[in-house]
């Protein structure tokens, strides 16, 4: 029941509770078995023919620019923080926060780069054509 | 020319409703734990009220339930697949809280949980400490080739391996910053443009004001429309990337 409830995401968990079971139990034998079977029979069919949903993987596109814009800025507010505790502990400033604020400007463009490539990809069908 | 007090910031100010002081530490109740705790009381309110009596054929509330709970556990199955179902529960209760905070501030005279960093921030450092405590304790060692990626040449990959370090590191702070700074930025500018309408009253006189405050007054509901949308939004991108960053921890080195 729990593994049906999770592949047809829209059945919450305790849907086993009575009046709201598939099953009758009538006489302890669930005479809603053979509904349950179907059931997850038709939603497993359904899931192959569908393919992996894609869409919250990437979500929609205005989510997918706010991940991008705040993954790029805070690569490079993690790289200053970084290269400021490094020249704090060894005494070597301005290097450590020159080449960790470099080291964060390559993170933060890599990150979004990553990003756009992950969404391409999942907005791609299996066949190439976009 | 009269002064209209529209101060866009006031509306973040963090009052005292309770004075508590334990051991010189002070965790007074403030408005911004009221919002807090009315957010989960309404989460736990509402379901409780809507599953109390569920049908095989569901009530409205119920279908708003089940269409909550379901679009949250699908999120995590598409993201996680079969190894997300115990996160589940976490995932559910990261978006819940995040939305309703932020559907609360929406509220004429209500205050934005969310438009603090301290309570964003906490939310974030969470997460990015339970994905490096589930990915220890699940892959033991192993967890650190979430910063090695495979099929690099050798002769980069120490860089990359440099890279991908800081680019974990800037997670708890992106996601903190992201969330917190559009709550914040979004009420300013929402402030800001509805503070036009008594301005131009006082600056232009009545007739002449009233009218120019007509041409604003749209502009006031289209960005309050957008900041419905964006309320929705991060609370959706908060819950997705804690899925993602959870998938790291399941599977190092999958990417």
């Amino acid at each position: 029941m729990t593994a049906l409830a999770f592949s047809g995401v829209f059945l919450p968990e305790g849907a086993h509770r009575p009046g709201y079971s598939l099953s009758n139990g009538v006489g302890g034998h669930p005479m809603g078995d053979d509904l349950n079977d179907r059931i997850a029979k038709a939603q497993a069919e359904l899931d192959a023919q569908a393919g992996p949903s894609k869409s919250a993987i990437t979500g929609p596109g205005m989510g997918l620019g706010f991940r991008m814009a705040a993954d790029f800025v805070a690569a490079i507010i993690v790289g200053a923080l970084l290269g400021w505790g490094i020249d704090a502990l060894l005494h070597s400033t301005p290097w450590g926060l020159i080449s960790c604020l470099m080291l964060g400007f390559i993170t933060g463009v890599w990150n979004v780069i990553r990003t756009a490539q992950a969404s391409n990809k999942a907005n791609t069908p299996p066949d190439g054509k976009a | 020319m009269m002064q209209v007090a529209t101060d866009p910031m006031h509306q973040f100010l963090v009052t005292r409703w309770l004075h508590l002081d334990v051991a010189g530490v002070d965790i007074s109740f403030t408005n911004s734990a009221f919002f807090m705790v009315l957010g989960v009381l309404l989460i736990i309110g509402f379901f409780a009220w809507a599953l109390a009596r569920p049908e095989t054929v569901p009530s409205r509330k119920q279908s708003l339930a089940e269409i909550w709970y379901g679009f949250v556990a699908g999120i995590v199955k598409d993201v996680n697949h079969a190894d997300g179902k115990p996160f589940v529960p976490l995932v559910f209760t990261i978006f819940s809280f995040i939305f309703v905070a932020n559907i609360l501030g929406m509220l004429p005279n209500a205050f934005t949980s969310t438009s603090h960093i301290v309570v964003t921030g906490t939310m974030a450092v969470f997460t990015f400490l339970l994905v490096v405590v589930i990915g220890v304790w699940k892959n033991g060692f192993k967890f650190l080739k979430v910063f090695v990626p495979s099929g690099v040449p050798w002769y980069i990959l120490w860089f990359v391996v440099i890279i991908e370090v800081f680019s974990f590191l800037s997670r708890p702070l992106s996601l903190g910053m992201r969330l917190f700074a559009n709550m914040l930025g979004g009420h300013v500018a929402l402030k800001v443009f509805a503070g036009f309408v008594p301005q131009l009253i006082v600056g232009l006189g009545f007739v002449g004001g009233l009218m120019a405050a007509l041409l604003v007054m749209p502009l006031v509901i289209g960005v309050t429309a957008l900041e419905l949308l964006v309320a929705f939004l991060q609370a959706y991108v908060f819950a997705i990337l804690t899925c993602v960053y959870l998938n790291d921890a399941l599977h190092p080195g999958g990417h």
